[in-house]
């Protein structure tokens, strides 16, 4: 009897003490359930600060630059090889960590973005300054994404062909792509809203009306809308506090551009933007050219002709024997630009010249701006009535200088290829052929079969 | 427990008998039983004159006083795990009993989960390894000696790297983004174990097991079938390494003192272009490209001084490495408590330059006997293992030796500053400081009380404890940086492992014919790991000698808003209920029946607990009347088993769909979207059939087993198929109709072909064959499942981890261009990675090894000999090293190339532009069965001789026993691979990568080879 009495308490002790929910119901510390940890401006906020710090660290901080001037024409990629010589090869894969990981990041910058805006009802007092910074966001990933996995604005005459997926809410089935139509019109929307939203003027790093303004621009330049650009790069450029550097030194510098119209300040020992412009395409320090930028004679010498002060800070033909390489990343840190006064005067300066008019008068004032500063003087200007169609052929050598290790020759490649029919790439590839366009990720086609890849290859 | 009757029966009749035997003439015999292996006393032997009922159990020194009758003629002495021994009453009263371990012995006990069972009640699949098979060579962990010594378990050393864990799989994978490693259990605690810790930083996993004092271990058995893991649940499915550690005897201080001394180096080198053959093939393929002039050099390299350079890069990071191992124990014990102590302090360096793992540990176990009724155990165990690291296959070092370091690359410079154009190893090795450093603490106190007869309480409470540093230190030079400092990095890693179980156990023997064993306990555990905020400062020195600066750093992060620690993931829990009953029929009918019901945080709401019931039975053939004439059979046993595991070897709490709070932006708070979530999330299921038959034969010259299994596993956890535009890459689900098998037969054997006094023999082996297939993968492609780094899928129809590549035909000889199978079967020279096909498996169609041991006098020879047959071998690095000549190495089997029209060779013509193989886009992705390999290969992988000192010589130094040997290690390796080592798992980057990596190399560190002296001693 004892015995059944002492295994009966034990059977009892023993089924009793083990359903404590609590004890397994256990988030990780640092990982709170999202719809209970979104509840006020504080989180939205931080949010979209991934998003930034995102931004920051994987995409802008030399490599998408990277993997558009490898597809573009200025590098030499005789040695490259794995993911950078396939790149270089415009002949993209469904695999490649390199652009597989720029393109899952970006989603995911996307998603962050779009949770915001899904709880912005828990917004109180910066609720517009939130939404429009969620907005601004969602198209600089949008526009980043289209430009390099789609071909570009003007490829059809309706735009109809595919773009990349358009994700405006956070969902684990995003399907297929949408067309690139739908993906500018998404963009144009997101930013005119931003601009109404943002805040005017906010610390570096944080978007306001002015870096949806210049993006905007940025997006109607590569649609060819001319008038829309300049007017938006006009409202940019007239606000007093952009000013030209002086010097080429100051432009990826620690505190010293007065340029930066969007863009990531350095914070020493806590964020360090620009890593990849550093382990890229600096040549003071472990310079290989198979792995980093450097260029060729024609450039260099094109570069450095007329007095050039620009070719002379930015450029070297003798740091490493035998190579063209540059020099405007050549530090140890830096605040990172991602779209500046100098693009925004360019833009204005071609589109105003397509414009005309007064537009044209304003386009050559932008464009002699530019040279002056590059070549130490006026020696270089142009006259005021010269022909629009000089000061287009003008500002497109001038934005190849000023913009050369950033990523931008290849969007120029096929801007022009959509808007004259006439492809500029020096390697001689039509602006249209399949590969001058990255392949998505084996996983969208994977996880969704009717997903519609790119063709590969077929360019040089 | 002797029933009440029969207890009464034998006093009687004893005191009845105490007449007879004063009346005859008596005489007393003394004496001590010990273990032969160690001359520690053994208490509780039973010494009995055979044929009678005389008898007396041996005290806690080992001795025993019987008085016997002058008409007794032989005493039988029996012990537990021992093999009986008998000798003739002689006139000599102090004898030293020297037992030797049983070869099968029904009353072994054998270590199960929550309990010991003698050999004749086990019904499950149990392969037990004992200490000295452990410690008779030095591995990098004490897992990696398990190696061929049971069968159907695959041991894959990881690598020849200081430290490296090992994949272990228990028959067959059946995992594939859920952990395939088995649960190991240290004396009851299922321990801290995952290689992945600190990731997957300098391309080698960090083994916590590696802290284990391998000379701590008693036993370590393996759990395999579900009778045996599933009573561990969801669990199970993987099998468990119950590990036991050694316990204090009774009796007098007695030490033991184990020295190892040896010499490493690698197992196999691989063998490259020297600079000017590699020149000269860089030439031709730029001239095969249709260029003329002198091919451009990668790393700002001239050609000039390319043909002065010829750098053996394996050389310069290569040497042989020091092994020193020391090891004191001491146990002694009394009436009141038995102790054993151990010290040990190794110093094992790998063949790789400044690389070792360093380990000091201590453990002490001592058992109290508080009361008759109540006892108590508690183990502690403290280990520091320092890990002197160097980056390893992808990461650099020699796998950049074997990759990007090429032999036209100077170590320096003419002016004595480093080379630093491509790549320099010798610069990374000599300005760069790294090491890990890891301290683990196991401590459990375990409380025993007997109710009433043969109704145990158990209460157990363990901590095991792990704290980990990682220090990284870079000079200015080898960080680029032109302000002259280095940098120091430091992060540190801290997990914490509780866990406790109360167990009723009651014993009930209704009478000699039906014995019970009934266990109930209930179990919680929580293991919890968290990352210490990663400081850096610009210093000279690494932080380990800036203690103050490291703090420094650390308080002003914090400080900033960063927090101090950060949880990895989620804390794991367990609260479980388990229960087992042995059912005993006239001592040769077992049947066992346990059930399990776990309940996880790793599990999401609507599957919140897990029940895995088991049945099995086991049948003593040997013990029937029937047997008794066929007198060849010894032993007889069969069992078989049926029953349900789970695997939850997922990290915690992915059901979540949660945001996690990253570092500061702009001195302000980020937030991420981190899990997609998934409430449904639930562990895999396994259906586990297992059939064995047991035997020992020819008075037991002749012993084994031979199993047959079948596991069934359904709902395959899978942790991608996530369409990346989601924002996410991963979501961890079930994937609905998803079913992998595995199937197999072991084989066991073991043969006394000489039992001499003097001269012993035997050879034994085991082999095991696993048949592998995915059934069903819920129909998703075979990239859903990821593995792309490996160039491995999981394709229905297939083995887990199937080589999903194109399929060579050969070369052109008209242009030297290679030829392809399109998925058709047709011949294309166009390369697709649309043809990729299932052609090749990474699971082996057996495995393993065959040994013998030969003993004369005081010598032994012993030998292990570890095999594959069958499965491929993919190497994944081949394809950087043939056909497409870029900064890489080139093996020199490569080089059967295509020169000119009308050559016949087994690589295409050498060319510098991927794109003159149609359709490659990259090198990487020249994925083809050029590359793969049968995978057999048969390795020496243990070879011992051994001296025992006559005991007459060892009493005048006082000394019990004195062993010296000399063992060998991956002496010799026959394998069919030309790239360099066999014995592969590549480098361990995840978990699916893990559970389909085994045998794909890619600039895989070789496997070590040693020559160990060494020296054990007891006094």
């Amino acid at each position: 009897m004892k015995k059944i009495l002492y295994i009966s308490i034990i059977s009892w002790f023993t089924f009793s003490i083990t359903s404590c929910e609590k004890f397994l119901d256990r988030a990780p510390e640092n990982l709170e359930l999202a719809d209970t940890t979104i509840k006020s401006d504080f989180e939205l906020q931080a949010l979209l600060n991934g998003c930034y710090n995102n931004y920051a660290m994987n995409i802008a901080g030399g490599k998408i630059q990277w993997i558009a001037d490898l597809m573009a024409d200025q590098a030499i990629g005789v040695l490259f090889t794995g993911d950078d010589g396939e790149i270089f090869g415009r002949k993209t894969s469904i695999f490649g960590d390199y652009k597989n990981g720029t393109y899952d990041q970006i989603y995911s910058i996307i998603n962050n973005a779009n949770r915001a805006l899904q709880s912005i009802d828990v917004a109180t007092t910066t609720r517009d300054h939130i939404e429009g910074q969620a907005k601004f966001i969602r198209a600089l990933a949008h526009y980043t994404l289209v430009n390099l996995w789609a071909q570009p604005w003007g490829y059809t005459s309706d735009n109809s062909h595919y773009g990349v997926v358009l994700m405006t809410e956070s969902n684990l089935n995003p399907g297929q792509r949408s067309t690139v139509a739908q993906v500018y019109a998404q963009i144009e929307n997101d930013l005119l809203s931003a601009i109404q939203l943002l805040n005017a003027t906010t610390e570096m790093g944080f978007a306001n009306k002015d870096a949806a303004r210049a993006l905007l621009a940025k997006v109607y330049f590569t649609q060819h809308r001319a008038q829309d650009a300049f007017n938006y790069a006009s409202e940019v450029i007239d606000n007093p506090v952009y000013q030209l550097d002086a010097d080429y030194e100051s432009k990826y510098s620690l505190d010293g551009s007065t340029e930066i119209i969007f863009g990531f300040k350095n914070i020493s020992g806590a964020f360090e933007p620009g890593g990849e412009f550093r382990g890229r395409y600096r040549s003071d320090i472990g310079f290989n050219p198979q792995s980093r930028f450097y260029f060729s004679n024609v450039l260099y010498n094109a570069m450095n002709s007329g007095g050039s002060v620009r070719g002379a800070a930015w450029t070297s033909n003798s740091l490493v024997a035998g190579y063209n390489v540059l020099t405007k990343f050549n530090g140890n840190f830096f605040d990172l630009p991602v779209i500046g006064l100098v693009e925004m005067k360019l833009i204005r300066a071609e589109a105003g010249a397509r414009v005309g008019g007064t537009a044209l008068a304003t386009a050559i004032e932008d464009i002699n701006e530019i040279m002056t500063r590059a070549y130490g003087g006026t020696g270089m200007n142009l006259a005021p009535n010269t022909p629009a169609a000089t000061v287009i052929n003008a500002t497109r050598r001038e934005r190849q200088y000023e913009m050369i290790g950033e990523g931008d020759r290849l969007y120029e490649i096929k801007r022009i290829g959509s808007l004259t029919g006439t492809s500029i790439d020096g390697r001689g590839a039509p602006w249209n052929c399949p590969g001058m366009i990255l392949q998505f990720p084996q996983g969208e086609k994977a996880a969704y079969t009717p997903f519609v890849m790119n063709q590969e290859g077929g360019c040089n | 427990m002797m029933p009440k009757r029969m207890f009464v029966g034998l006093v009687t009749w004893m005191l009845l008998a105490i007449p007879i035997f004063s009346l005859a003439q008596n005489k007393t015999i003394t004496g001590v039983v010990v273990d032969s292996r160690d001359e520690t006393p053994l208490a509780g032997a039973t010494v009995m004159v055979k044929g009678s009922n005389l008898g007396v159990s041996t005290n806690e020194e080992g001795k025993f006083s019987i008085t016997v009758p002058e008409t007794a003629k032989t005493i039988e002495v029996t012990a537990v795990n021992f093999a009986t021994q008998t000798f003739a009453v002689a006139t000599s009263s102090q004898l030293v009993i020297r037992m030797q371990p049983a070869a099968s012995d029904l009353n072994e006990v054998v270590v199960v989960g929550y309990g010991t069972q003698r050999r004749r009640e086990v019904t499950g699949a149990i392969a037990k390894v004992s200490s000295d098979k452990l410690n008779s060579i030095v591995t990098p962990s004490f897992e990696a000696a398990l190696q061929g010594k049971a069968p159907g378990v695959q041991v894959i050393q990881g690598s020849g790297l200081a430290g490296s864990g090992s994949v272990i799989r228990i028959r067959g994978i059946a995992s594939i983004s859920a952990g395939g490693d088995p649960l190991y259990v240290i004396d009851g605690i299922p321990i801290i174990a995952d290689n992945f810790l600190r990731g997957n930083g300098g391309g080698m996993n960090l083994n916590p097991l590696a802290t284990i004092n391998p000379n701590d271990i008693e036993s370590v058995e393996i759990l395999k079938d579900a009778a045996a893991t599933g009573i561990y649940g969801s669990r199970g499915s993987n099998g468990v390494i119950l590990v036991t550690t050694k316990k204090g005897k009774s009796g007098k201080p007695r030490f033991n003192y184990n020295n190892k001394i040896g010499f490493v180096t690698y197992a196999n080198r691989p063998d490259f272009l020297n600079a000017e053959e590699w020149l000269q093939i860089r030439q031709e393929a730029w001239e095969n490209d249709g260029n003329t002039g002198l091919a451009p050099l990668p790393g700002t390299m001239t050609w000039d001084k390319a043909r002065q350079t010829n750098t053996d890069w394996w050389k310069e990071l290569t040497h042989t490495g020091l092994v020193n191992d020391h090891s004191l124990s001491v146990t002694a014990g009394n009436k009141f408590a038995k102790t054993y102590l151990g010290v040990a302090y190794s110093h094992n360096e790998s063949y790789i330059k400044k690389n070792s793992y360093t380990r000091l540990s201590v453990r002490s176990n001592t058992d109290f006997n508080i009361t008759d009724r109540f006892k108590a155990t508690l183990n502690l165990s403290y280990a520091t293992g320092l890990n002197k690291r160097v980056p390893a296959a992808w990461a650099g070092g020699l796998g950049e030796a074997m990759s990007t370091a090429l032999p036209i690359y100077p170590i320096k410079n003419d002016d004595g500053t480093w080379f630093i154009g491509g790549a320099n190893p010798v610069k990374r090795m000599e300005e760069t400081i790294w090491r890990n450093t890891d301290n683990k603490l196991i401590a459990g106190l375990n409380l025993r009380y007997e109710v009433i007869d043969n109704l145990f309480i158990t209460v157990n409470g363990s901590y095991d404890y792990l704290t980990g540093y990682d220090d990284y230190w870079a000079s200015a030079i080898e960080e680029g940086r032109t302000d002259g400092t280095g940098r120091a990095a430091r992060s540190a890693l801290r997990g914490e492992n509780w866990l406790t179980n109360a167990t009723a156990n009651y014993q009930w023997d209704l009478n000699d014919d039906n014995r019970f064993n009934f266990l109930i306990g209930t179990e919680w555990q929580e293991k919890k790991f968290l990352n210490g905020f990663g400081v850096q400062r610009f210093i000279d020195e690494p932080f380990y000698k800036h203690k103050d600066l490291y703090k420094e750093a650390l308080d002003s992060a914090v400080n900033a808003g960063n927090r101090r620690w950060t949880a990895s993931g989620a804390p794991e829990t367990f609260v479980s209920v388990f229960a087992r009953v042995n059912y005993m029929l006239k001592d040769r009918y077992a049947f066992q029946a346990s059930i399990r019901r776990d309940g996880s945080s790793k599990f999401g709401p609507n599957n919140k607990y897990g029940v895995f019931p088991t049945v099995s039975f086991g049948w003593t053939i040997s013990e029937e009347n029937f047997m008794q004439d066929m007198l060849w059979v010894d032993y007889l046993k069969f069992r078989t088993s049926y029953g349900l595991t789970g695997n939850s070897n997922i990290a915690s709490g992915q059901y979540f769909s949660g945001v996690s709070w990253g570092a500061n932006y702009n001195g302000l708070r980020t937030l991420y979207l981190s899990t997609a979530g998934n409430p449904d999330l639930k562990w895999e299921e396994t259906t586990n059939f297992d059939a064995a038959v047991e035997f020992g034969l020819f008075n037991n010259r002749l012993t084994g087993e031979v199993a047959f299994y079948h596991k069934n596993t359904t709902d395959l956890l899978l942790n991608s198929g996530v369409q990346p535009s989601s924002g996410f890459t991963t979501q961890m689900r079930n994937i609905d109709g998803s079913r992998i098998v595995n199937m197999g037969v072991e084989l066991s054997v073991n043969y006394n072909l000489i039992q001499k006094k003097d001269l012993t023999l035997s050879i034994g082996g085991n082999i095991a064959k696993n048949y592998n297939e995915l059934k069903s993968l819920g129909g998703l492609n075979p990239d859903a499942a990821g593995g792309g780094s490996n160039d491995t899928r999981v394709a229905e129809g297939y083995p887990i981890g199937t080589n999903y590549i194109a399929r060579y035909y050969g070369v052109d000889p008209a242009d030297g261009l290679p030829i392809w199978y399109d998925n058709q079967g047709k011949l294309t020279k166009t390369f697709s990675l649309d043809h990729r096909m299932p052609v090749g498996s990474v699971i082996p169609d057996y495995v393993g090894a065959v040994n013998h041991n030969l003993r004369y006098k005081g010598f032994e020879f012993t030998s292990l000999w570890a095999f594959t047959i069958g499965g491929n071998l993919y190497d994944g690095s081949g394809k950087r090293q043939a056909g497409i000549i870029t900064d890489w190495n080139i093996r020199r089997d490569l080089l059967d190339r295509w020169r000119e029209p009308g050559d016949e060779t087994r690589f295409p013509r050498p060319t510098m532009n991927t794109g003159t193989y149609d359709g490659l886009s990259s090198e990487w992705q020249y994925n083809s069965t050029l590359f793969l390999y049968d995978a057999s290969y048969l390795r020496l992988r243990e070879i011992t001789l051994a001296y025992n000192l006559p005991v007459r010589s060892l009493e005048k130094l006082k000394l019990k026993n004195l062993r010296v040997f000399v063992t060998g290690m991956n002496l010799l390796t026959f394998s069919k691979y030309p790239g360099g080592d066999p014995e592969i798992a590549r480098d361990f980057e995840n978990v699916t990568d893990r559970n389909m990596s085994p045998n794909i190399t890619y600039l895989t560190t070789p496997q070590q080879k040693s020559v160990v002296f060494g020296l054990n001693v007891n006094f």
